[in-house]
């Protein structure tokens, strides 16, 4: 662990499992341990663990941790848990500060028209995960539809 | 640990991480190729061969035109309206357009693993397995379609203390299903239509193997739950709703059903694999039909949950 944040120090950005890790990038003003937009491909258990391994409350104090979410990961108690499960999970791992974001439909929007800006827009289907870019007008549709109506539900 | 058995190697076409739907708790689930149905709803096209395929994805293509000069068989053409046509036919999925393309616009599905590579990947959200309550699920495709690959990925995920879960439509032979479904603590049962005929014109197999083999593992008091796909216009109707309670309570009326209501959101797969989707135009449920055919399951005293 030690070694790895050596070597993280003399490069711009640090690398774990293809994700990079912002601290010491020019893009993080925030000395955060998130990912660098569109290299956390993995989904959210892969991206903890590269976060977690990139902490340093030491020198730079690059501890802190964004992630976000799909508004239906919170509408079951069991989803609940389960998100539960992963707070305990960055905690376990050594993270002590983390925050989330839940996407809501007009950035849906805004990147049907703009797609170049969200390669790393990831939603939810039905049990998979996918980047909104890539699916098809109608899909894209079907979900910014779907997301407003619970939205108006809640 | 570290016997023969883990150089295995099977056809998988992903591996979820972050897997929340198929299974209890934070799971990782392997999706293996080769399914001998052919559901008319599959949200899963590039599971049906055994064999890779290529995926194109339109809206991420720039026609830089590279993949039609690397291509060894002249498979990619452009058309008259200045569009990439794939020749499928011809395509023998060796990978060169992928990796001349630059705009990731296209990927091969399927690639042939080994047992142990697979618990490597799956290994590594233990943690999470143990504080969601989770483990490893195996799905498809139909995982029972290569067995001895399916037996060991589940043997060894028991060695390293993980949850097993097969989510399965059950077409197999009861020997091979069997040496199978005794490696999981769980079963995700598909039941698609009770009716045999009806089974067969909407899946192209007839039921009546997965029904038996269904009967045999409760009798086994392996913990399953049926997992039913409700398509709208397909198996729906009443008739079928009250055999299927009927069948699912005369089994064991501890069962637990999930209601899964269609969504059109494979129907990209078709057209990133260069297939017609023979259910366009298929409207979705509204939320209280499903939930209708939920009260009318409940009645049968089955714990019935949308999923």
């Amino acid at each position: 662990m030690v070694e790895l944040i050596r070597v993280g120090l003399g490069m711009p950005a640090m690398q774990n499992n293809g994700v990079v890790i912002q601290r010491l990038t020019n893009h993080s003003p925030d000395a955060t341990v998130s990912p660098e937009p569109g290299t956390d491909r993995n989904g959210p258990t892969s991206l903890i663990k590269s976060a977690t391994s990139a902490i340093d409350c030491i020198k730079y104090a690059h501890n802190h941790f964004n992630m976000k979410f799909h508004p239906s990961a919170f509408q079951s108690l069991e989803g609940k848990r389960k998100f539960l499960s992963l707070i305990k999970t960055y905690m376990d791992l050594g993270g002590h500060h983390t925050q989330f974001n839940v996407i809501d439909a007009n950035t849906l929007k805004d990147a049907q028209l703009h797609p170049e800006n969200y390669r790393d827009l990831v939603v939810r289907e039905a049990g998979f995960s996918a980047f909104s870019i890539i699916l098809e007008k109608f899909v894209q549709e079907e979900i910014i539809k779907r997301r407003e109506y619970r939205f108006e539900g809640v | 640990m570290g016997n023969d058995f883990s150089a295995i190697k099977g056809y998988i076409f992903d591996i979820q991480r972050y897997s929340i739907n198929d299974g209890p708790g934070i799971r990782t689930t392997v999706f293996l190729k080769e399914c001998p149905l052919r559901c008319l709803w599959c949200d899963n096209p590039e599971s049906q061969e055994i064999r890779p395929e290529l995926f194109y994805f339109k809206s991420l293509c720039v026609k830089c035109l590279r993949c039609i000069k690397v291509c060894p068989v002249g498979a990619n053409k452009i058309t008259n309206d200045s569009n990439i046509e794939i020749d499928r036919e011809l395509c023998k999925v060796c990978g060169a357009c992928v990796e001349a393309c630059l705009d990731e616009a296209r990927a091969i599905s399927g690639r042939l693993i080994s047992v142990e590579e697979v618990i490597e990947i799956v290994k590594k959200d233990a943690l999470f397995y143990r504080n969601s309550g989770g483990g490893i699920t195996l799905s498809g495709g139909e995982p029972c379609c290569q067995p001895l690959f399916a037996i060991n990925l589940l043997e060894q995920s028991h060695q390293c203390g993980f949850h097993t879960t097969l989510d399965t439509t059950g077409y197999a032979p009861w020997e091979v299903f069997e040496s199978i479904v005794r490696h999981a603590d769980l079963v995700l049962y598909d039941i698609k239509h009770v009716d045999p005929q009806r089974h067969k014109e909407l899946t192209g197999v007839d039921n009546k193997l997965i029904l038996d083999n269904l009967k045999r593992i409760i009798l086994q008091k392996i913990q399953v739950i049926v997992r039913v796909p409700l398509i709208p216009g397909l198996n729906d109707s009443d008739d079928n709703i009250r055999r299927l309670g009927e069948f699912v309570v005369d089994l064991d009326s501890r069962i637990e059903v999930d209601l899964l209501p269609y969504h059109p959101l494979g129907t990209s797969k078709y057209s990133r694999l260069g297939r017609e989707y023979m259910l366009s135009g298929t409207v979705q449920f509204r939320e209280e039909e499903v939930e209708k055919i939920q009260q009318r399951l409940k009645s049968y005293g089955l714990n019935v949950v949308i999923a």
